[in-house]
């Protein structure tokens, strides 16, 4: 039992010295910038903004750079943000909701993860259209820009959801059946009852109605008395139409919805 | 001046003789004697060969003052039409309706004790002038008691119909009538113009690519129409008409005046030319679908241009079976009318508005609550 609990003391050791700089921070540090990207005023400014909305919504919102990712971890960009993630007890509430953007710099790799509310608010559409927003200032290396995006994309999508309607496929719609009221289900059991019954009602009534004008007379043609004295068929023109097929891997394909890991982290990763 | 027969008499007894639609023939009211029609006419014509002579040098004198030129001036052929009914005409009575203005023309055999149009019990004799006579006629070939379960039948199983209509609806009043129709024979010229497409879809790169071909696509040609019915009598609707369509002119006969007794018939009072527009009407859209139909192979075919013109042919005057019965209801008037060959029965009925929100409730409140606690369980 007490050399399990040394073994255990040790694992949480050697975890948290690989991420130094989040304990050396403090617990109101959202921004970290190990790979020195910005200047202590951009690093300030950006932190209150995060720390701003992360308060307003309940979900916490991170950015970490780092020199080189695989410094951290033997896998991939994502699992070393998840990683950082876990490892720092990011997130707020008790389902620790959050946020993470991760940007290596030796190989321009970027991951962007979700826990939580987090998983709800984000959802692999809107990952997806985030990381639209934001990818372009880093590709023309302004880190401000791009952070500055980030936050403020991440505003907009947490306010999406607190209305109700996170941004999603188009044409997807989550079931909505558990949010409805006892009255609205009484209210739409009513009116489904009535349109049933209005279109049995209108199908009997018509019924009643058995006198209409004839518009054709196509019965007193003489059979074989047709005589097609002109019949041609010339051809006018071609036109095409192109259409772009969609084959976004890092979006939801048509379904819908976040994807989560065992682990209870959504994401995405990729090159800016 | 040749003897005047009043109406067919029966051969064996002098009795009056009626047409039964039942067996096609003439039937003695007295003896039960049958005759075919054929039959009584050929005696009756052997009898008054004289007079039919002279009928016909007068008939002759008027078909040549009343040609029409034909095709050149596309005007409607009635050269067939007449007002002398020779012998015919003294067993006919008219009676007109001070209510609605019909004119209805029976035999002396029948009475006519109601206006079948308006339902006015108030009906008088008129002068059976200026009225043309038919050149075919369909015989009844239903009889009333066949009207009336017609009509029982199309009562039935119209649960918005209320209980006091079929009670107080008098069906021992439906009459047998024989309505003027007007017959028109023609050919319509259609030339019309189509945009015509076909497409096929494939796959370049990351793209679907759909070509579509597009072309100009024309039919021309005629169409032949056959004795189009148009009904002559303001007093009929035309939509009522329509609705007891068709009739089968296998059984269009010459007319005569032996199909008459026990029915009514109604004089037209619509001119051929003025009814020509409905035939016209018909005619077109129907050619036009004819020749539209001839375009095949193709996605869509979209018209762009459509002429149609009419040359027309002859006009024949035909009076048709039809088993009307008139009633009141909430004080609207509905008309039932019966195809009396086929049998066919059109007539809107009223609806009672508390069996509608009745039934509308019966339904609505059941499914409702169903689906309220599917809803509240799941």
């Amino acid at each position: 039992m007490k050399k399990r609990s040394i073994c255990v003391f040790i694992v949480l050791l050697i975890a948290v010295s690989m991420f130094p700089f989040a304990l050396a921070e403090g617990q109101d540090t959202f921004l970290f910038d190990q790979a020195g990207l910005l200047t202590d005023e951009q690093v300030s400014e950006l932190n209150s903004l995060m720390d701003q909305i992360g308060d307003q919504y309940g979900c916490a919102v991170y950015a970490v750079t780092v020199t080189d990712y695989t410094d951290y971890v033997n896998g991939d960009v994502r699992s070393c943000a998840e990683a950082f993630f876990t490892a720092n007890d990011f997130g707020s509430g008790n389902d620790k909701s959050g946020v993470l953007l991760l940007l290596s710099m030796a190989e321009r790799d970027y991951a962007l993860i979700a826990h939580g509310y987090g998983n709800t608010a984000f959802t692999d559409y809107g990952k997806g259209e985030l990381t639209d927003y934001f990818l372009g200032y880093f590709a023309n290396n302004d880190w401000y820009g791009g952070f500055y995006a980030y936050a403020d994309g991440c505003r907009q999508l947490l306010e999406m959801a607190a209305n109700g309607t996170p941004l999603d496929v188009p044409g997807y719609e989550p079931d909505r059946s558990v949010g409805l009221s006892t009255g609205a289900k009484i209210a739409i059991s009513v009116v489904v009852g009535c349109v049933i019954a209005g279109i049995v009602c209108l199908v009997m009534m018509a019924k009643m109605k058995s006198v209409s004008k004839a518009l054709r007379a196509e019965r007193y043609a003489v059979d074989g008395s047709l005589d097609l004295i002109h019949s041609t068929e010339v051809f006018s023109h071609v036109t095409q139409t192109r259409v772009k097929i969609e084959s976004d891997s890092n979006r939801s394909s048509g379904g819908g919805g976040t994807t989560v890991n065992s682990n209870g982290f959504s994401g995405t990763s990729g090159k800016f | 001046m040749p003897s005047m027969v009043n109406n067919y008499k029966c051969p064996a007894c002098t009795g009056p003789l009626h047409f039964a639609s039942s067996s096609g023939k003439l039937e003695c009211e007295y003896c039960g004697s049958t005759y075919d029609v054929e039959e009584i006419e050929k005696l009756y014509a052997e009898n008054e060969a004289k007079a039919e002579e002279a009928f016909q040098q007068h008939e002759e004198k008027i078909k040549e003052e009343t040609q029409v030129h034909g095709a050149a001036d596309n005007e409607w052929d009635v050269s067939g039409l007449n007002s002398q009914w020779g012998a015919d005409q003294e067993g006919l009575r008219v009676y007109n309706c001070p209510s609605c203005g019909a004119e209805l023309i029976c035999d002396d055999t029948t009475a006519a004790t109601s206006c079948v149009y308006c339902g006015n019990p108030t009906i008088v004799p008129g002068q059976f002038v200026g009225i043309m006579k038919p050149d075919y006629i369909i015989p009844f070939k239903l009889d009333k008691q066949a009207a009336v379960d017609a009509l029982k039948k199309h009562y039935h199983g119209k649960r918005f119909l209320p209980k006091l209509f079929t009670d107080q609806n008098h069906i021992e009043e439906l009459q047998g009538v024989y309505v003027p129709f007007w017959l028109y024979d023609g050919t319509a010229m259609a030339d019309v113009t189509f945009d015509a497409t076909r497409s096929h879809m494939h796959r370049e790169g990351n793209y679907n690519v759909t070509t579509t071909e597009h072309f100009n696509v024309r039919r021309a040609g005629t169409v032949d129409f056959d004795k189009v019915p148009v009904d002559a009598s303001s007093k009929m609707s035309d939509d009522y008409m329509d609705s007891i369509e068709p009739y089968d002119y296998a059984d269009l006969v010459p007319f005569s005046t032996a199909y008459l007794p026990g029915y009514l018939a109604n004089k037209y009072d619509v001119s051929a030319e003025d009814c020509s527009d409905r035939a016209d009407e018909r005619c077109k859209r129907s050619a036009l679908d004819i020749i539209s139909s001839t375009v095949n192979g193709f996605e869509t075919c979209s018209p762009v241009s459509e002429e149609v013109q009419m040359r027309r042919g002859k006009v024949s005057y035909a009076l048709l079976p039809v088993w009307m019965l008139n009633t009141k209801w909430n004080g609207k008037n509905f008309l039932f009318a019966m195809n009396g060959q086929s049998g066919k029965m059109v007539g809107d009925l009223p609806v009672s508005w508390g069996r509608f929100w009745s039934m509308f409730g019966m339904i609505a409140a059941p499914v409702a609550a169903v689906l309220a606690v599917l809803m509240l369980l799941l």
